[in-house]
């Protein structure tokens, strides 16, 4: 989509036009899943999240200065509403001996030949605490200071919960390339953490960034 | 050589993850469910900007079943005015022509009564020139000419008789109107005290002594004998003179005589109307602008907080000791309590420990007063009514124990659902008037709930006190 057809876009959902709206939404749709499921548990999760994101960009459509990267500006977004959906569960913190994981071999996960999907079933098996650490830091690169607070946990706890992060993903993509193993998550057993959906909430007050 | 390894990791996940083109396919019934919030934020939205309206509406509603029920109230004294005019219209046609026609007595007659009723309304009104110099109650008509014919025939006994009997207060009412009787003769004056009635029934008793009759028609002391009594009392005092009974001599005065008695009739009802008209209440609006702090819990207030309203009262007095409020008051009510005493719409998997919350919302009270209490300046009146909510949006915050300590999480929800007639007003208001345009308010007010408000659908509970500021709309003088 070019610029200009983006602005045109984006000026119709300035005036609330629907139609305009639902074009932008599956334009950008795939993009904006893509940052909702790695925070996300599963799809439905990830949906309900993107709709709140959404939401928010319709509504605060006009703040957005044309001037400025759409992609990034929704990208924001979409990671704020995520993180928000994280610290309105984090009563799910979840905790798991790692001790195991610590002492299992590094191997060579660079030339892997794990799909997209695969990945993404792995970052979604992880715990949510370690889960969002991971996505922010890895992913989005944020530093430990940064994350510390926007989760409003300290950069030590960050750090603490990446590399538990790291260990369980390396877990998961040993097991899903030894031969005897058919899947990577064959040998874990993590229940989801969050659960529930929560109609009608708006996960953040303000657009952030 | 960690450090690597981690970096490889986090570029492995950063490229596949990254690289989300066709990798996620749309589902219609995402768009959908977006569609429906939007639909949904827009119905809200809808119904805060016509919130304003809605409340001008009820404020102008109020405002004319206040004018249309006190209506009557403001006729009746239009045609005061009116009627003035009338009173002294008639008694100078009538002085002109002493010997008017039968027919013309009679609309003199109709004339008088609604000059009584109009003279017993406004209570301190002379209606006519033979009052002048006797006390306002006192109340001089020239009565019809054929049915003050008796009276005058004597009009120097009755002022004879009153300057002996009568007490010295009320001599010089009765001289007034005896020597106004002597030289005007043909002008058949009858001296009307407040219950003007009786000096229509004069005519009528030719038997009733007239020095009687006028002594009790000037007595102050019984300004609301109602009309039956005053004849009882004067066929009795005739009685006990034991004369003779002047009748009727002709049939046209018999007739007249039959109309006297239904116009006295006529203006006995006339003189109760009056009564109620003069007790009548006229109405008064006043505009309050309050501010208030007050305390909220939810199902307590052992965990109350502190908030804060501010808002505008309109207020209609539908009688001197009745009122009715309304207004609208924006309210900050932040509450907190244990997770036991809310009703949240899902269940947790983990339940926090204690929740707090903060609800921005309207208050539309409609309550009832009653005054109490009212000496000099101040006022004392107590109140009840029914408060709606309009939930604008409500925050809240969660408190959790878990293994990295107590944490907390919060979320905030656009709701603006309305729950009309939940909460269970009670108020006594403290009014002191510091000019007739208006005072100062002092209200201690409890909300209790009727029904589970809010989105996390608790009883909340609000005490507090209210300060204000009242303007009086309108002046209730006449």
């Amino acid at each position: 989509m070019g610029e200009d057809e983006l602005h045109q876009l984006l000026r119709g959902c300035i005036k609330q036009d629907r139609k305009c709206q639902k074009m932008l939404y599956k334009t950008f749709y795939g993009f904006a899943m893509g940052i909702c499921l790695r925070y996300a548990n599963d799809r439905d999760s990830a949906a309900e999240v993107m709709n709140q994101g959404f939401l928010k960009v319709f509504t605060h459509i006009e703040s957005f200065d044309l001037t400025r990267p759409f992609k990034a500006w929704l990208g924001k977004i979409m990671t704020n509403a995520s993180i928000d959906f994280y610290r309105a569960n984090l009563k799910m913190a979840y905790t798991e001996d790692l001790e195991a994981a610590e002492n299992m071999s590094d191997g060579e996960f660079a030339d892997t030949n794990l799909s997209y999907n695969d990945l993404l079933a792995m970052v979604q098996t992880l715990p949510p605490a370690y889960r969002t650490v991971f996505n922010l830091f890895a992913i989005e690169g944020y530093s430990h200071e940064e994350i510390g607070e926007m989760l409003h946990i300290n950069a030590g706890t960050s750090k603490s919960n990446l590399h538990k992060a790291r260990q369980k993903l390396k877990q998961m993509i040993l097991k899903a390339d030894a031969p005897a193993s058919n899947s990577y998550n064959s040998g874990i057993d993590y229940a989801p953490s969050v659960a529930f959906n929560v109609p009608g909430i708006v996960l953040n007050k303000g657009i952030r960034g | 050589m960690n450090n690597e390894k981690d970096k490889k990791l986090d570029d492995l996940f950063k490229k596949k993850l990254e690289d989300t083109d066709d990798q996620i396919g749309y589902r219609e019934e995402d768009w959908d469910a977006l569609d429906e919030m939007l639909d949904k934020r827009k119905r809200r939205r809808a119904v805060i900007y016509l919130w304003p309206v809605v409340s001008g509406i009820a404020a102008a509603l109020l405002l004319f079943l206040g004018w249309w029920f006190f209506k009557p109230t403001e006729k009746n004294s239009n045609n005061l005015a009116v009627t003035r005019h009338t009173v002294k219209n008639d008694n100078s046609t009538t002085r002109n022509n002493p010997a008017s026609t039968a027919t013309t007595t009679l609309a003199s007659k109709q004339n008088l009564a609604s000059k009584q009723n109009n003279a017993s309304a406004t209570k301190t009104h002379t209606l006519s020139i033979d009052t002048s110099g006797s006390k306002p109650a006192n109340l001089a008509i020239n009565a019809p000419p054929k049915s003050s014919h008796r009276i005058n025939q004597n009009p120097v006994l009755i002022g004879d008789k009153n300057a002996n009997r009568t007490p010295p207060a009320f001599e010089s009412n009765t001289a007034i109107a005896a020597n106004k009787l002597k030289p005007q003769s043909g002008a058949n004056l009858i001296d009307v005290t407040k219950p003007a009635t009786k000096q229509l029934s004069s005519p009528l008793t030719p038997v009733i002594d007239n020095n009687k009759i006028t002594a009790a028609a000037v007595l102050p002391k019984t300004p609301n004998v109602p009309m039956a009594s005053v004849n009882h009392t004067d066929e009795n005092s005739a009685l006990k003179t034991g004369k003779p009974a002047e009748q009727p001599v002709s049939s046209a005065e018999k007739s007249q005589a039959a109309m006297s008695r239904l116009l006295a009739s006529s203006a006995a009802q006339d003189n109760k109307v009056s009564a109620k008209t003069i007790a009548s209440f006229r109405p008064r609006y006043a505009l309050n602008v309050i501010g208030a702090e007050d305390a909220s819990g939810a199902g307590s207030f052992q965990q109350a907080k502190a908030g804060n309203k501010a808002g505008v009262f309109f207020s209609a007095a539908i009688s001197r000791k009745l009122s009715i409020t309304t207004g609208t008051l924006y309210s900050s009510t932040p509450y907190a309590a244990a997770y036991g005493d809310y009703n949240f719409p899902y269940q947790f998997k983990n339940d926090p420990v204690s929740v707090s919350a903060n609800c921005k919302m309207l208050d539309i009270p409609l309550n009832v007063g009653y005054q109490v209490y009212s000496k000099g300046r101040n006022a004392v009146t107590i109140g009840t009514g029914l408060s709606s909510y309009v939930m604008l949006q409500q925050s809240f915050n969660f408190s959790y124990a878990g293994n990295y300590g107590t944490s907390t999480s919060s979320y905030s929800v656009p709701n603006n659902s309305s729950y009309l007639f939940k909460i269970l007003n009670l108020n006594a208001t403290y009014q002191r008037q510091i000019s007739s345009r208006g005072g100062i308010t002092i209200q201690p007010y409890l909300k209790l709930p009727l029904a589970n408000v809010g989105y996390s659908q608790v009883k909340l509970q609000t005490t507090g006190v209210a300060v204000g500021v009242n303007w009086n709309l309108g002046s209730s003088k006449p």
